[in-house]
């Protein structure tokens, strides 16, 4: 009796011990491909990120707007932007960081070019007078806007925190939240062929995506949803920005 | 039936029949008593072990009026009010076995007055259980309805108790709460299973026992629609366990009791936005000593002895309520950044509606009681002196052990009066009719259930918000073979939580339980001292005392005033009472009873609402002729309110008026005849006037004075009752 109470409870044990495990089984993580970074996969989407900034920058200014009132606000932002907009230190920081515009100095450069062209023409016409019809060439890039140079300052301007000085310090400082980022990928890149993660040296004979029929079906797009076909390759990107298929 | 039990009966009441003659002629008559009371037990006990199916019961028949007059009543309004029925209670014992029991009480109830309104008449269960003793005697379970009782802390139900009741009376009090399913020990009602183990004797140990209950108890009526008057859908359980020993006299236990409601249930149906739930948990643990000299010293004619317990009691309540939670969201969203479409991912924390859980309050409390006893038996004189110490926290809380089953404070007879003077009704409505009404007269009907007493509720999903009627009711009446049970009783056998205690201080009005213990033992924030003494000559005279006083630290008169804020008072209480019976008949050697009753109590507070009550009893129990006895009972009950009076708010919101109940003369006069028609069955005619005076002054913002309302009911019994 004592031999058969003591088997009972190694069996108990046994079942017991048969029945646990010590892994924990995450759904969540086991829809992620091998290898899968949040910040990895930020880094080949920059533009990801660049909108976490934006919609941070635009909650925080519309909630400084509710508490100052329009007219105050309004005032505070046309300051705060011309401040900013002198300060080409701080402009370039914004402009040349990878994630909140990535720009670079060559596309600074003929943004600055293009724009003094503008002015110098239009100089060039405000010292003659006027529009003469001698100088139909310089009458029409006086006529231009600086389509480059705006570009910085909407970009600039997108991730200005109004009322604070030192925009670039905070919006760096903010954490990624990788969450969203991750989420991004399970929700649309995946099914839309976005890569996610660098190239290794071994696949950059690999087929490019553009290359695959899946491509062209997906840049054709579709007239509804349920036509939509889902990508089912996993990609990587190499360093000049191809899309590889990811052999299995 | 059993043929050969009955057979086997008949022989052994034969056999007792003859020994019972045989022995007649013995000499020693003591010896002949003892000799028939063993047989008499042996056939109790055999009549109680017969297997099969066995029915007893009780058959009434009777009719009841009540004619009421008082100055105060309307022109127009009725005055009496009429009873006729047939009641019938069954009580089916199945013995499958001699160690368990399966017991099923049935009553079929059928009111004369609405007989052409009922389409059918049900069978009505109030009474489920399977009980046994087992395991060689060593186990008693109960499964299903049962009586429990733990010790005064834990589980006790405290009871009214009336010196020297008159048996007129105590009869009318047992039937009340009989229908209630109630009875007057202080066991509690309660349903679920219990398992009790006795050990017997162990070495140096006489006994050890322990104890396990579990039941559920009241929040639950029905869960949807069809709504009975209790809206709270929640469940609450008891969980109950104890242990002890005995030896050498002493006993030594350990008792714990959890209440607790279960939040699941309540949790699985809405609530509105502007409703909170309360989850109530109570937890109890008490260690109980008693000591009797009897067991060690046996041949003093006298013995003494000490009881006592001490207990910790823990009371938590949490609630729910709707509110505003953050919720993570994400949505896909789609923007063009210089002519490129980027889709990411916005995450959102929108605040949703949601359950919101927060602790409210909590309270730990302790309480003790000891009392020293003497106890004996000298040349004929039965007694019991005992005196004690008691002390209670304030914040101790025991709900099983406080809450008493008198209620009161309900109008029984005649409740279809109404008055003249809009006073008069908010006195009758919230002051209550009178405690001795209560105390004594129930009304039990079996109605078919119509728009008027059928409650329903539109929102399926919500019961507890919801004030509308279900879509449903008419297709329900149509189609409606239900009959209800309806009470007019002072009794309930369902518990109330500390919360609920606190909001209901109108039950201070009726102190009939008693004024300065309204819960037991268990009444929070006490402490004094107890004494009482019974004396019993020869069951030819009877002899009761109780005295007591008793102070109460936090006694809040702040919530009768007007601006309810807290006046806190310290508050004494003093109680005493003595009663004297005496059996005429036994005194002057004749062959009947002629019991003469009478009994005088007081109970009054120093402060608070200086409430005085005094009780005076008066009774008589005769054998007059053959099968016919006398019974007659007075009593009269004056409480006086001497702190300005009871305050009650009436009329509207927008022009309320006060009223203040000063005092209230009761009084009760019962006669009656009872005739033993043939064994255990009885013819009883009764008379019965109750008057209630209630004398009051009033505000209504135009006029003030004083004024009385003062309604005599004078009822007409007649029943003939037939135990089976």
């Amino acid at each position: 009796m004592k031999k058969l109470h003591q088997y009972m409870m190694i069996l108990l044990a046994g079942v017991l011990g048969a029945c646990s495990s010590m892994s924990v089984d995450d759904p969540y993580v086991d829809s992620y491909p091998a290898g899968f970074s949040a910040l990895e996969y930020m880094s080949l989407h920059p533009e990801l990120r660049m909108m976490q900034y934006r919609d941070y920058v635009s909650d925080y200014n519309t909630q400084l707007k509710e508490n100052l009132g329009d007219a105050a606000y309004n005032a505070q932002k046309s300051t705060d932007e011309a401040n900013l907009l002198a300060n080409t230190e701080a402009m370039q920081a914004i402009y040349f960081d990878k994630y909140m515009a990535g720009g670079t100095p060559e596309q600074w450069a003929a943004a600055l070019q293009e724009k003094a062209e503008i002015e110098a023409a239009k100089a060039a016409v405000e010292a003659a007078g006027g529009p003469t019809k001698a100088d139909s060439v310089t009458n029409a890039i006086a006529g231009k806007k600086p389509k480059l140079w705006n570009t910085i300052v909407s970009y600039v301007t997108a991730v200005n925190l109004v009322g604070v000085d030192n925009d670039f310090a905070v919006l760096t400082a903010l954490p990624v939240d990788e969450d969203v980022i991750s989420q991004q990928f399970l929700m649309f890149g995946r099914t839309h062929g976005w890569a996610y993660r660098a190239c290794r040296p071994d696949e950059l004979a690999n087929v490019n995506r553009v290359d695959l029929p899946i491509y062209k079906q997906q840049a054709e797009g579709v007239q509804k949803a349920e036509y939509f076909v889902a990508d089912t390759n996993l990609y990587c990107q190499d360093e000049a920005g191809a899309v590889r298929v990811i052999t299995q | 039936m059993n043929f050969n039990m009955n057979m086997r009966k008949f022989l052994l009441t034969s056999a007792l029949a003859f020994s019972a003659t045989a022995a007649f002629a013995a000499e020693n008559q003591a010896e002949v008593v003892t000799q028939q009371k063993s047989l008499l037990e042996k056939l109790d006990s055999l009549n109680a072990a017969v297997l099969g199916l066995k029915i007893n019961g009780t058959a009434k028949a009777g009719a009841l009026a009540s004619f009421s007059s008082s100055d105060q009543y309307a022109e127009n309004s009725p005055t009496q009010e009429n009873q006729a029925f047939t009641d019938v209670n069954l009580r089916l014992t199945a013995r499958p076995s001699s160690e368990t029991m399966i017991d099923v009480q049935l009553r079929l109830h059928k009111d004369w007055q609405n007989a052409y309104d009922e389409n059918n008449n049900p069978i009505i269960g109030h009474w489920f259980s399977y009980d046994g003793t087992i395991l060689n005697k060593h186990v008693d379970f109960n499964l299903g309805y049962m009586r429990i009782g733990y010790t005064p802390l834990t589980i006790y139900t405290p009871q009214t108790e009336i010196l020297q009741e008159p048996e007129i009376f105590a009869e009318k009090r047992r039937e009340a709460l009989a229908q209630r399913n109630l009875d007057t020990t202080s066991r509690r009602l309660l349903q679920g299973l219990n398992v009790a183990y006795q050990s017997g004797n162990v070495g140096p140990v006489d006994n050890i026992t322990a104890q396990l209950t579990g039941a559920r108890l009241r929040n639950t009526a029905k869960k949807l629609d069809q709504v009975f008057f209790d809206f709270d859908f929640a469940d609450r359980y008891l969980l109950g366990a104890r242990v002890g020993a005995d030896a050498y006299g002493a006993h030594l236990g350990v008792n714990y009791v959890n209440l607790m409601d279960r939040k699941l249930t309540t949790r699985s149906k809405k609530i509105a936005t502007t409703d909170t739930v309360y989850y109530d948990k109570n937890m109890v643990f008490s260690a109980d000593l008693a000591f009797d000299s009897k067991k060690i010293l046996p041949e003093l004619p006298v013995s003494f002895g000490v009881n006592g317990e001490f207990a910790m009691s823990n009371w938590k309540v949490d609630r729910d309520y709707m509110g505003k939670v953050p919720e993570t969201t994400y949505s896909l969203t789609q923007k063009n950044i210089d002519g490129k479409e980027v889709i990411y991912i916005v995450k959102s924390t929108p605040k949703v509606d949601a359950r919101i859980n927060e602790d409210y309050r909590e309270q730990d409390g302790k309480s003790i009681y000891a009392n020293l006893f003497v106890k004996g038996n000298v040349s004929g004189l039965d007694f019991k002196a005992e005196a004690g110490y008691l002390q209670t926290d304030s914040s101790f809380w025991s709900e099983l052990a406080s809450s008493p089953v008198y209620t009161g404070r309900a109008t029984i007879l005649n409740s279809n009066a109404f008055y003249s003077n809009s006073i008069n009704d908010v006195i009758l409505g919230t002051f209550g009719a009178s405690s001795l009404e209560n105390l004594y007269y129930s009304v039990y009907n079996s109605t078919t259930l119509n728009a008027n007493n059928l409650m329903t509720s539109e929102n399926l999903a919500n019961a507890l918000s919801s004030e509308d009627e279900s879509t449903n009711m008419f297709a329900r009446l149509d189609n409606n073979y239900k009959n209800g049970h309806f009470y007019r009783n002072g009794y309930t056998g369902t518990t109330s939580k500390k919360l609920e205690v606190e909001k209901d201080y109108l039950r201070d009005i009726d102190p009939s339980v008693s004024m300065s213990l309204p819960f037991g033992l268990a009444t929070p924030d006490r402490k004094g001292i107890m004494a009482k003494a019974d004396a019993n000559w020869e069951d030819k005279i009877f002899f009761n005392g109780r005295v007591s006083i008793l102070t109460q630290t936090y006694a809040d008169y702040g919530k009768w005033t007007v601006a309810g804020l807290p006046v806190i008072q310290e508050n004494k209480y003093t109680e005493f009472a003595f009663g004297l019976g005496a059996d005429v008949g036994a005194l002057a050697a004749l062959d009947r009873q002629i019991l003469i009753q009478g009994s005088f109590s007081q109970a009054s507070e120093s402060a608070y609402l200086k409430r005085q009550a005094t009780r005076i009893v008066a009774g008589l129990t005769a054998d007059v002729w053959g099968p016919i006895g006398v019974l007659a009972g007075f009593q009269q009950y004056k409480k006086v309110f001497d702190n300005g009076g009871v305050p009650l708010v009436g009329g509207t919101e927008e022009a309320p008026f006060v009223v203040n109940v000063n005092d209230a003369t009761e009084r009760l006069i019962m006669a009656g005849v009872r005739v033993k028609l043939a064994p255990l069955s009885y013819l009883s005619l009764q008379y019965g006037m109750l008057t209630n005076e209630l004398q009051y002054s009033y505000n209504t913002g135009v006029v003030a004075g004083a004024d009385k309302v003062s309604i005599t009911k004078n009822i007409l019994s007649a029943d003939v009752t037939v135990n089976f």
